[in-house]
C-alpha cells in the first residue's frame, strides 16, 4: 500500500508553494507536516484527497482524482482544518456520514450504527450521542469529526491539526486514540501539526515546507532538529533536557 | 438510545399521511354549495350526472389534487434547494426563481402571446432565473454570495414586474395579477402535476444518503466519497425543473419551501431520507389547507392563495433569521 506524489507543484496567484514535491508514503507511516502558517500544508492535504486535480497525486500507481469516489474514500479521508456542521443532525448521524462508502444499503447499517457508537465512547463523548452538533463545544466537535474519519477508515488518513481545540486532557486521550487506530489498522498518517513535540512523539517521517518552494522529507528523528526547525519556522529553539524538549528560546 | 432513521420513518410518517388525509378531506368537503361527507364519498367512488358530482369532479377534486402537488413541489425544491446553498433559507420564491417565472409570463403576455404559450414561457423564466443565480456557483461557490444573489434577481424581478404591469393595458391586469400571488383556480391537469411531484420525489430520495452527507460542507463531502459536482449538477436540475413546474401551475406562491422543511426539521427530522417525504406530505397538506381558506374565507369571491402563504411565511422567515442568528 502507497500513497505517491511525484513532482508536485502547489502555487498560489502569487508565488510558488511547493515545487515539484515528491515523496511516498507506505502503511504503517506516519508523517508529519512541518511549516509556517501559508506555505501550502492544507493545500497540499486537499491535492491529496482529490478535491483539486493533480495527476501527481496516486494511491497504488492510480492517480486519486480517476478513483470513483466511494473506492477513493476507502483509501483516503481528510479530517479538515475548519468544522461545517449541517442543519443541526446529532453528532451519531455526523459520525455515520463516516459510513457512506462503506455501504450500499439505503437505511443504516446496525453494525455502523453500534460502531459509531463505541466510538463516540472511547473519545468520551457517550453523554452526547444523540446530541445537536450545533450544541457540541468546539472540542466535542472535532472529536466527533475524528470518530467519523476512524469509522470512514481510510487506508490514508489526512489530518489536519486533528488535536486543534481540545483541552490538554483530551490532546492526550485522543492522540493516544488515534495512534492506536493507526496502528491497528495499519493506516498512514498524513498530519499537520504545529506542536513540534507532538510532531516529533508522534512521526516516524516528517515533510517540511517552508513556503518558498522548497521542501525537505525524511525520517523523523533525522529532519526534527532544533537546527532544522529553528530555520523552518524563522524563530529560535533549543532542545531541553534528556528527551531534548524543543523550546522557544526568548 | 439512538433512534434509527428507519424507526423514526416509520413512526412519524403516518402522521404525515393522516395529516394529508385530513386536509384533502376538509377540501373536498368544504364549499359554497353544501355536499355531505356521505355524498362526497359515493360520488368519489361513482360520479352520476347531478350538479353535486360535477362541482366534486370538475371543481374540488382537480384543485385539491393541484394544491397538494404544487405544495408539495415548492416543499421538496425549498428542502433540496436549502442543500445545495448549505444555508437554510433557500427557496425558490426567496431566490426569485418565482419572481423570473412571473417576468416571463407577464412579458409573454403584453406582448399578445397565446394564452396556451404562457406556461410554457414561465418555465422558461423560472429556468433563466435558476441558472443565473446557480450559472453564479461556478465562478464563486461562497454559499452567502449565492443567497445573496438569488434576493437580488428577486428585487431585479420585482422591479421588472412593476414595470410590465405599469405599462400593460388595464383589460389584463387580473389575469396577470394570478402570476404575482399565486393562485390555484384555474389549475388543471392535476394529474401531470402529481406525476411531476411522484417522479421528483422518487429522484430526490436517490440522492437522499448523498445529502445526508453534503450537508457538511462540499470538501467533507468530497472526502466522504461523494461525487460533489456531480450531486450539485443534479439538485441544480431537479430543483429548478420542481420550481418551474409548480410556478407554471399556480404562478408565485411564496414561503412553502421555506417554512416546511424547517417546520419538519423542528421536529427532530433532520435525516433527508425522512425529511424529504415529509416535507412533501406537510407542504402539500399546508396548500390544500391554505387554499381552502382562500376561496372559502370570503366566498363567493377569491383570494389569492399566494396572500395566505406569505402572511404566514413572513413572520415565520423573520423568526427564522432572528434564531439563526442567536
Amino acid at each position: 500500500m502507497s500513497l505517491s506524489i511525484n513532482k508536485l507543484s502547489l502555487s498560489t496567484p502569487k508565488r510558488c508553494l511547493v515545487n515539484a514535491l515528491s515523496l511516498s508514503i507506505h502503511a504503517g507511516e506516519r508523517w508529519v507536516i512541518i511549516g509556517p502558517n501559508g506555505a501550502g500544508k492544507s493545500s497540499l492535504l486537499k491535492a491529496c484527497v482529490g478535491l483539486t486535480a493533480h495527476p501527481e497525486v496516486t494511491f497504488e500507481q492510480k492517480a486519486i482524482h480517476d478513483y470513483a469516489p466511494k473506492d477513493r474514500a476507502q483509501c483516503i479521508g481528510l479530517l479538515s482544518q475548519q468544522s461545517l456542521t449541517g442543519f443541526n443532525t446529532r453528532t451519531l448521524d455526523l459520525v455515520l456520514s463516516g459510513s457512506y462508502a462503506l455501504t450500499t444499503s439505503y437505511w443504516e447499517d446496525q453494525d455502523h450504527s453500534h460502531a459509531a457508537q463505541a466510538l463516540l465512547e472511547s473519545l468520551g463523548l457517550s453523554d452526547n450521542v444523540n446530541q445537536a452538533v450545533s450544541e457540541l463545544s468546539g472540542g466535542e466537535l472535532r472529536r466527533a469529526e475524528i470518530a467519523r474519519l476512524m469509522l470512514q477508515n481510510p487506508k490514508v488518513m489526512l489530518l489536519d491539526e486533528p488535536l486543534n481545540h481540545l483541552d490538554l486532557h483530551q490532546q492526550k486521550a485522543t492522540q493516544d486514540i488515534l495512534l492506536k487506530h493507526l496502528a491497528t489498522h495499519n493506516n498512514a498518517a498524513l498530519w499537520v501539526e504545529h506542536d513540534l513535540n507532538r510532531a516529533r512523539a508522534i512521526s516516524t517521517h516528517a515533510l517540511l515546507l517552508k513556503g518558498d518552494g522548497s521542501w525537505h522529507t525524511g525520517k523523523a528523528e533525522d529532519l526534527l532538529t532544533a537546527a532544522n526547525l529553528s530555520e523552518l519556522l524563522n524563530t529560535p529553539l533549543q532542545s531541553i533536557g534528556e528527551q531534548g524538549y524543543l523550546s522557544v528560546s526568548y | 438510545m439512538h433512534q434509527p432513521a428507519k424507526a423514526h420513518f416509520y413512526r412519524l410518517l403516518p402522521g404525515f399521511v393522516i395529516l394529508a388525509l385530513i386536509s384533502l378531506s376538509l377540501s373536498l368537503l368544504i364549499g359554497s354549495h353544501d355536499i355531505s361527507l356521505h355524498q362526497v364519498i359515493s360520488l368519489l367512488i361513482s360520479p352520476d350526472n347531478s350538479l353535486a358530482s360535477q362541482i366534486i369532479h370538475e371543481v374540488r377534486l382537480p384543485r385539491t389534487l393541484s394544491a397538494f402537488a404544487v405544495g408539495g413541489l415548492l416543499a421538496l425544491a425549498g428542502a433540496l434547494m436549502q442543500v445545495l446553498l448549505r444555508n437554510p433559507l433557500g427557496d425558490p420564491y426567496v431566490l426569485g426563481v418565482s419572481g423570473g417565472a412571473a417576468s416571463a409570463a407577464l412579458f409573454g403576455m403584453i406582448l399578445g402571446v397565446a394564452g396556451w404559450l404562457i406556461t410554457p414561457i414561465a418555465f422558461i423564466g423560472a429556468m433563466v432565473s435558476i441558472l443565473v443565480v446557480f450559472g453564479l456557483s461556478r465562478f464563486q461557490s461562497e454559499q452567502q454570495t449565492l443567497l445573496l444573489a438569488g434576493v437580488v434577481m428577486a428585487a431585479f424581478w420585482g422591479a421588472l414586474i412593476s414595470l410590465t404591469l405599469s405599462l400593460a393595458p388595464p383589460m389584463q391586469l387580473p389575469g396577470m395579477l394570478f402570476w404575482l400571488m399565486g393562485d390555484l383556480s384555474d389549475a388543471q391537469h392535476p394529474l401531470i402535476s402529481l406525476f411531476i411531484l411522484a417522479a421528483g420525489l422518487a429522484f430526490a430520495l436517490m440522492l437522499a444518503n448523498q445529502l445526508n452527507v453534503a450537508i457538511y460542507g462540499e470538501e467533507q463531502a468530497h472526502s466522504l466519497g461523494i461525487n460533489t459536482q456531480q450531486l450539485r449538477l443534479k439538485l441544480y436540475i431537479l430543483t429548478s425543473l420542481l420550481t418551474a413546474s409548480a410556478v407554471s401551475i399556480a404562478g408565485a406562491i411564496g414561503f412553502i419551501g421555506l417554512i416546511i422543511p424547517h417546520l419538519v426539521r423542528l421536529l427532530g427530522v433532520t435525516d433527508h431520507r425522512n425529511l424529504l417525504p415529509m416535507s412533501v406530505l406537510a407542504g402539500g397538506s399546508l396548500l390544500v389547507l391554505a387554499d381552502l381558506l382562500a376561496r372559502t374565507l370570503i366566498s363567493p369571491m377569491q383570494i389569492p392563495v399566494g396572500i395566505f402563504t406569505a402572511l404566514l411565511g413572513v413572520p415565520v422567515f423573520l423568526w427564522l433569521l432572528v434564531r439563526s442568528r442567536s
